[in-house]
């Protein structure tokens, strides 16, 4: 069928309903690449195999992740009336059990780690009321989730599908009020309007950066063109952090929505999404989605018989970390290696195909549906004065449960690493953590009581970045982080600019022979001015930033390094 | 530009690479006059027929001067088992200029597991770049390969998360293993599996192990 009106999105909205709350039972399975990982595809099998065998009525959905990585395989059962069940852990020789489990009505109380009872979409639409009537006595000893800190403390925004929906299910993301925005856009708003919207709600791109959103799109809007493009950055190329994979796998629609909506309001009519090469899953899960979009005519001509036409692309990205960098992953897009150009002309008013181009993080993207529905003002109101909104973090490193999470800006790190890291593993001490990627800074942990803000975090010689967050521990050698952050660096500079080709060459060279033994006074300072140079001459931010980890190091850590020189007349 | 015959019958095996072979001896500019020059040659031998690989082989004996002759036929013994055919269809897929190029190198790595060398050549051809430009995407983006993959591949993850975990000591363990015990094994690094939550993490032939099993199954696969 073919989406014409707002009602015939209600029809679909009831049906996806039905899919997740259906009369009969319905068993998900986490199955983004970190279920996977644990043997989630195998668990999916098995649960289908028993099922059949077993003669219960029940559908076997796959589902993406909820954030509880350290707990995967993850299954959820959901009863007609009963709350929703969710069990970690699951091995696949507890399969057989578990599904006996729901044709006799009882609970594996060894895997279960919490129970919904209902839950209420952030827009407000989409509420799901999973017990129906009084609450059974066999569930009163479990959780309900909401009690619980790994969720009481997240602000789940645009991550609030992930793990309930099915990613291959169009019905079932509008059942949570999906393409409800981009219906309100298309009929009420104009693209001034949206625009408007966009610029009040204070949004800065997601990315690293951290350009806000609005001006990037005025300046896209007013720019002369026959042609426009939207661009969504899905390289995600940061050594620690799957967490924007983890969201392409589990809710590739909201990302779809948020980049026709970006196109309405800028005057584009086509649109890439560009996606680290490595993430056939999410490519697979997202060219699924567009296909569906398209059957619905969400996407294509005459998109909701509005007049405005867009079609959209998934490109897969050739594997080099530059190409985060918009520049560079215009080039790529072009079929060129990911060199980044000078700017200006900036993308907005000259970018792919030397015609005006918004290239947005998809996190930032997943965000424009919700300000559409609320506003921005609303939104303007989460976070913190300058930077508004919600972030998705994911923790990795020594930390006890490894884990990606969404919460308020403006959270402080020390929080974010007890209440959903759970602390550090194996009852060590924190000596040291690093956010935003590669290109943040290593500070002590007296700084962990630093706020998530791209101000704050900034002035610490760190960045928001992408969301990334490194914990480590007090076992953790300093002088070997810092080299591995340069060896990254040596790896990933594309070569252009002499400073940033040479300058980590050399610091790669000084770090070895402090680390062989053989450093002086001298190299200390050496590595500071070609740190500075690297910092002014270098045309983007990787040759600006990459020797940010090193001198982070030789701020924060002195005397493992010092330790380590050779004293003088010695 | 001149076109490669797209009759799919006309070649045999590898003759056609063989051929494109041959003409990357010629300089750039002479190259068209020679490509008709040889196919006439060509077709006289195979009178009408499939041109098979003796019939290149032939006139490379038969005409061409050192040193050319020997460089060439250093360059047919590194031609392998690539279906000229495959690559022909895979860029036919894939009408437009240089914004497919990517595309094309992916389809053809999935399709022969890297990215022979003989393929760029027609690439080249049929979408007027310069080898060089295929040359560099080649081999400056990580996704591609230019060799063949070995029996076993092990990705390893060189992430800071597994790094912290203790994912740089088993790289370093697996570097010097596995590169003393010649092609059975591939090693390749990446920046993040995605499975944080079990780093130090490692791919082995598609399946995912964490750090000590990892080694043990490396072990395994070492001494057989």
């Amino acid at each position: 069928m073919e989406i014409k009106k707002v009602s015939d999105l209600e029809k679909i909205r009831k049906e996806g309903m039905n899919l997740i709350c259906s009369p009969m039972t319905r068993i998900t399975v986490g199955t983004a690449t970190c279920g996977l990982a644990k043997g989630a595809g195998k668990i999916f099998e098995a649960l289908k195999y028993e099922v059949k065998k077993q003669k219960v009525k029940a559908d076997v959905v796959t589902v993406g992740c909820n954030g509880l990585c350290y707990a995967e395989p993850i299954v959820e059962v959901i009863r007609s009336g009963r709350p929703r069940i969710t069990y970690g852990n699951v091995s696949i020789e507890r399969v057989r059990e578990l599904v006996k489990s729901i044709r006799t009505g009882r609970l594996l109380n060894d895997l279960v780690l919490m129970r919904r009872d209902r839950e209420k979409s952030p827009v407000g639409t989409g509420f799901i009321q999973y017990t129906q009537g009084k609450l059974p006595k066999a569930f009163a000893g479990i959780t309900e989730y909401r009690r619980l800190g790994f969720f009481k403390n997240q602000m789940k925004l645009i991550s609030k599908n992930a793990g309930t929906i099915s990613p291959e299910k169009i019905e079932e993301y509008i059942a949570m009020a999906g393409y409800t925005a981009l219906a309100k856009a298309l009929t009420k708003m104009s693209p001034e309007a949206v625009v408007k919207e966009v610029t009040a709600s204070k949004i800065r791109g997601r990315g690293g950066a951290g350009y806000p959103t609005g001006a990037k799109w005025q300046a896209c809007r007013m720019a002369n063109g026959d042609k426009k493009y939207v661009v969504c950055n899905g390289s995600e190329g940061d050594p620690e952090i799957g967490m924007h994979r983890s969201f392409l796998e589990s809710d590739p629609h909201s990302i779809i929505e948020g980049i026709i909506i970006a196109g309405y309001a800028v005057g584009a009519q086509e649109g890439y999404i560009y996606v680290n090469d490595r993430y056939l899953l999410a490519m697979e899960r997202m060219e699924s989605a567009i296909k569906q979009a398209e059957d619905l005519n969400l996407l294509g001509d005459n998109i909701m018989d509005s007049g405005f036409s867009f079609s959209l692309q998934v490109k897969r990205g050739g594997g080099a970390y530059i190409c985060g960098e918009e520049t560079a992953l215009l080039n790529a897009l072009e079929g060129s290696f990911g060199e980044p150009q000078s700017r200006p002309p900036y993308p907005a008013q000259k970018g792919l195909f030397g015609k005006p181009t918004v290239v947005n993080n998809l996190e930032t993207l997943a965000n424009i549906p919700l300000i559409i529905l609320k506003g921005g003002k609303w939104f303007s109101g989460i976070g913190t004065r300058l930077s508004t909104g919600t972030k998705i973090i994911a923790l990795s490193g020594n930390i006890a449960q490894t884990c990606w999470v969404e919460v308020p800006l403006g959270m402080k790190i020390k929080d974010i690493i007890d209440i959903f890291g759970k602390g550090i593993a194996k009852g060590k001490k924190i000596k040291a953590f690093q956010t935003g990627g590669p290109s943040g800074g290593i500070l002590p942990a007296r700084l962990l009581n630093l706020k998530l803000d791209y101000e704050q975090l900034c002035r610490a010689g760190s960045l928001l970045g992408s969301g990334g967050l490194l914990v480590m521990d007090e076992d953790t050698n300093m002088l070997d982080m810092a080299k591995f952050f340069t060896d990254f660096f040596a790896d990933e500079s594309c070569g252009k600019c002499t400073s940033c080709r040479e300058g980590v060459k050399q610091l790669q060279y000084i770090l070895l022979s402090i680390i062989e033994g053989q450093g002086t006074e001298g190299h200390i300072s050496l590595m500071k001015r070609i740190a500075a140079a690297m910092a002014d001459t270098s045309a983007c931010a990787l040759g600006k930033t990459a020797a940010v980890p090193i001198i982070s190091v030789m701020k924060h850590f002195p005397r493992e390094i010092k330790g380590r020189l050779i004293k003088k007349g010695a | 530009m001149v076109d490669i015959p797209d009759n799919k019958e006309q070649w045999k095996n590898n003759s056609q690479s063989m051929f494109e072979t041959i003409l990357q001896e010629v300089p750039e500019g002479m190259r068209d006059v020679f490509r008709g020059k040889l196919m006439e040659i060509l077709k006289q031998k195979s009178k009408g027929g499939a041109i098979e690989e003796n019939h290149v082989m032939e006139v490379v004996q038969e005409i061409v001067p050192e040193p050319f002759k020997s460089n060439i036929l250093k360059a047919f013994s590194l031609i392998g088992g690539v279906d000229m055919n495959k690559v022909a269809e895979i860029i036919e897929k894939f009408p437009g200029g240089q914004e497919t190029l990517i595309p094309i190198l992916h389809a053809i790595q999935a399709q022969f597991g890297y990215v022979p060398s003989e393929s760029l050549l027609m690439v080249s051809q049929k979408k007027s770049t310069f080898l060089s430009t295929l040359y560099r995407l080649v081999t400056s983006y990580q996704a591609f390969r230019t060799e063949p993959p070995s029996k076993y591949t092990v990705t390893a993850c060189n992430g800071s998360g597994c790094h912290v975990r203790g994912g740089g000591m088993i790289l370093k363990e697996l570097e010097n293993r596995i590169s003393g015990k010649g092609t059975q094994i591939t090693l390749e690094k990446v920046r993040c599996l995605g499975c944080c939550d079990i780093s130090p993490a490692l791919i082995i032939n598609g399946q995912v192990y964490s750090g000590s099993e990892a080694q043990a199954k490396i072990s395994e696969l070492l001494n057989k």
